[in-house]
C-alpha cells in the first residue's frame, strides 16, 4: 500500500533517517573557513542565481537551498527549532532537536538534514552534501 | 483585660518566587520543556503567544524607511493602509479615559511619523470602540487628513458590532467617509475567541478567528446597520472569506421564513454583503485543489469583494506575486490586487494625485 500523503509519520520517519544528500562530483562550491559559522550559526553563500544556506549544528555544517517551495521565501533566514513528532493525545516527544527549520514566511518547518517537510509525506527543500577540508574550508558538493 | 502574650503565630499567606538560582522548570520532566519553549504555558491575561515570534525575522520593519524598502519599494506597492499596532487594539483597555487618550496620540503618531512622510501610506483611526461617542469625536477630529480611509477595531468587542451602541461610530465613518476595518484583535485576552470556551493553543486560537469575523458580520446586516447608515463600508481583514458563502446562504435560506422578525431588511441578507462588505486576502484559504479556491472566489464575487492584503512583517505575510495559484485569472487578480480596494476607498482617494504605479504585472 502506498504511502497517504499528508502522512506526518511518512515526514518524521524520512527525516530520522536522517540520510543526507550524496557528494556530488560535479562541481564545489567554497562557503568559507568554518570559523565563519558558530555552532547554531548560518552563512548564505551564491552559486549564480541559487541560492544557500550553511547551517552549523552538533559539530556538522548542513547545506540547504535557501527558497521555501511554498512562496519562495528566503527560508535559511528562519530560526532553528525542537519540534515534536507525532504522538498519542496529551503526549509530547521533543524530536529533532536544534535541527527544524521554521520558514520566516507562514512558519512551514523542515529538517535541515534531510530537506524533508514535516507537515506532509512529500514536500522537501533541496539539500546539498558538504566537507570541511584539511584546511578547515566547508565545501558544498553541487 | 491584658491579652495573653502569644507565643507561636501561624501565618496562613506568605508568597515565594522560583528565582534563577533557584528554578522550578528544573522539576518539570524533559519532555515538556519543548512545550515550555513554545509557550504552551501561557494564559488567558496575556493572550495566546505565538509560540515562534509574530514578526518576520528576514526582514526589518521598525521604520518608516525599512517598510519602504523591504516592502513598498520591493513589491511595488502604491498604496497601503496601516494599522497601527497596539493602538488599534485600544479598545480593549480597562480605563475608558486612558484608552481615549492613548487613542489621540496614536493618531498623532500615525499622521507624523507616516502619513506626512510618504504619499503611498494610507491611515487607519484608531478608536476606543467602548466610548462611541468619544470615539466618534476622535473620528470626526483626524479623520479629515486626506490620507486618513478607515477607523479601525478589533475582532474583540463589547458588544457584537451590530449592536447599536456603535452607532455614534458608524454615522461619523458615513459623515467623514471612511470604511469600518476590522481586524483581529488579541481575541481570548476578554472574552473567549469562541463562544463555547478556550481553545488550548495558539495553533487553535488562530484557527478559530473566523468565528468572531462570522458573528460581527452577521449582526450588522441582520441588525439593519446598512439600512440605518447606508453609506457605511466594512472591512474585514485577516479574518478569512472561505466562510462567507455558507454565512449568506443561510443568511437568505432562513430569510424566507424569519424575515419578519427583522423587518427592516428590504432585500436579501446577502445583498448587503455584496454591497457594503469587503475582505483580505490573507491568511489566504489554500485548498490543495486550485479550482477550489478560484469557487470560492466566483461564490464570494471576489471581483468586487476581494481586496489584497500582504499582513507584512507578520509571520504569515503573502507575497503579491506568488500568494495566489497561477490559474487566477488576470483580470481577477488585478481587481483583488488594486481596484477593488480603489473603489472601497474610493471617497478619499479621488481627492488624492494618481499615485505611481508599477508597469510590472504580477
Amino acid at each position: 500500500m502506498s504511502t497517504p500523503p499528508k502522512s506526518i509519520e511518512a515526514a518524521f520517519e524520512v527525516a530520522a533517517a536522517s540520510r543526507r544528500a550524496e557528494t556530488g562530483k560535479r562541481e564545489s562550491l567554497c562557503v568559507g573557513p568554518q570559523a565563519d559559522i558558530p555552532e547554531g550559526g548560518v552563512k548564505i553563500v551564491a552559486h549564480g542565481s541559487i541560492s544557500i544556506g550553511v547551517f552549523h549544528v552538533g559539530g556538522e555544517f548542513y547545506a540547504v537551498r535557501n527558497q521555501c517551495p511554498h512562496q519562495g521565501a528566503p527560508l535559511c533566514l528562519g530560526k532553528l527549532h525542537t519540534t515534536h513528532a507525532p504522538a498519542a493525545v496529551g503526549e509530547f516527544q521533543p524530536a529533532l532537536a536544534g535541527r527544524v527549520l521554521r520558514c520566516p514566511w507562514h512558519g512551514w518547518e523542515f529538517d535541515i538534514v534531510t530537506g524533508k517537510g514535516l507537515y506532509d509525506a512529500r514536500s522537501r527543500v533541496k539539500t546539498y552534501a558538504t566537507r570541511v577540508d584539511e584546511k578547515g574550508i566547508i565545501w558544498i558538493d553541487l | 483585660m491584658t491579652p495573653p502574650e502569644p507565643r507561636h503565630i501561624f501565618d496562613c499567606d506568605v508568597h515565594c518566587n522560583p528565582t534563577s538560582a533557584e528554578p522550578y522548570q528544573r522539576f518539570v520532566p524533559p519532555a515538556y520543556r519543548t512545550a515550555l519553549e513554545q509557550q504552551l504555558d501561557c494564559k488567558p491575561g496575556a493572550g495566546y503567544v505565538n509560540p515562534f515570534g509574530v514578526n518576520r525575522r528576514d526582514t526589518a520593519y521598525e521604520t518608516p524607511a525599512d517598510i519602504e524598502r523591504n516592502h513598498l519599494d520591493r513589491y511595488g506597492i502604491a498604496y497601503a493602509v496601516l494599522q497601527p499596532q497596539p493602538m488599534m487594539y485600544l479598545s480593549l483597555t480597562h480605563s475608558i479615559d486612558v484608552a481615549n487618550v492613548l487613542a489621540q496620540a496614536g493618531n498623532d503618531w500615525l499622521i507624523a511619523t507616516y502619513l506626512e512622510r510618504d504619499p503611498r501610506y494610507l491611515g487607519s483611526v484608531c478608536i476606543n470602540a467602548n466610548d462611541p461617542i468619544a470615539a466618534a469625536a476622535e473620528i470626526r477630529r483626524v479623520g479629515s487628513h486626506p490620507r486618513m480611509v478607515q477607523v479601525i477595531v478589533p475582532g474583540e468587542s463589547s458588544f457584537l458590532y451590530g449592536h447599536r451602541f456603535y452607532h455614534p461610530i458608524y454615522e461619523a465613518c458615513q459623515e467623514m467617509d471612511l470604511v469600518f476595518a476590522l481586524h483581529p484583535g488579541v481575541e481570548g485576552s476578554y472574552n473567549s475567541s469562541t463562544p463555547v470556551g478556550r481553545p488550548s493553543t495558539y495553533y487553535e486560537w488562530h484557527v478559530s478567528l473566523p468565528l468572531t469575523f462570522m458573528a460581527h458580520t452577521g449582526s450588522l446586516v441582520m441588525e439593519g446597520t446598512f439600512e440605518k447608515f447606508p453609506g457605511l463600508k466594512v472591512l474585514l481583514t485577516e479574518g478569512g472569506f472561505g466562510w462567507l458563502p455558507h454565512l449568506m446562504w443561510r443568511m437568505d435560506k432562513d430569510f424566507k421564513a424569519l424575515r419578519s422578525t427583522t423587518p427592516w431588511l428590504k432585500q436579501e441578507p446577502s445583498a448587503y454583503v455584496c454591497d457594503h462588505v469587503r475582505l483580505t486576502t490573507q491568511p489566504l484559504e489554500e485548498p490543495p485543489n486550485p479550482d477550489h479556491f478560484l469557487a470560492i472566489l466566483e461564490m464570494i464575487d471576489a471581483g468586487r469583494t476581494l481586496c489584497f492584503s500582504s499582513d507584512f512583517p507578520h509571520w504569515d505575510f503573502d507575497d503579491p506575486s506568488r500568494a495566489f495559484p497561477s490559474k487566477l485569472p488576470q483580470a481577477l487578480r488585478d481587481r483583488i490586487l488594486w481596484d477593488n480596494a480603489m473603489e472601497l476607498y474610493a471617497k478619499k482617494l479621488s481627492a488624492l494625485p494618481r499615485p505611481q504605479i508599477s508597469t510590472e504585472k504580477v
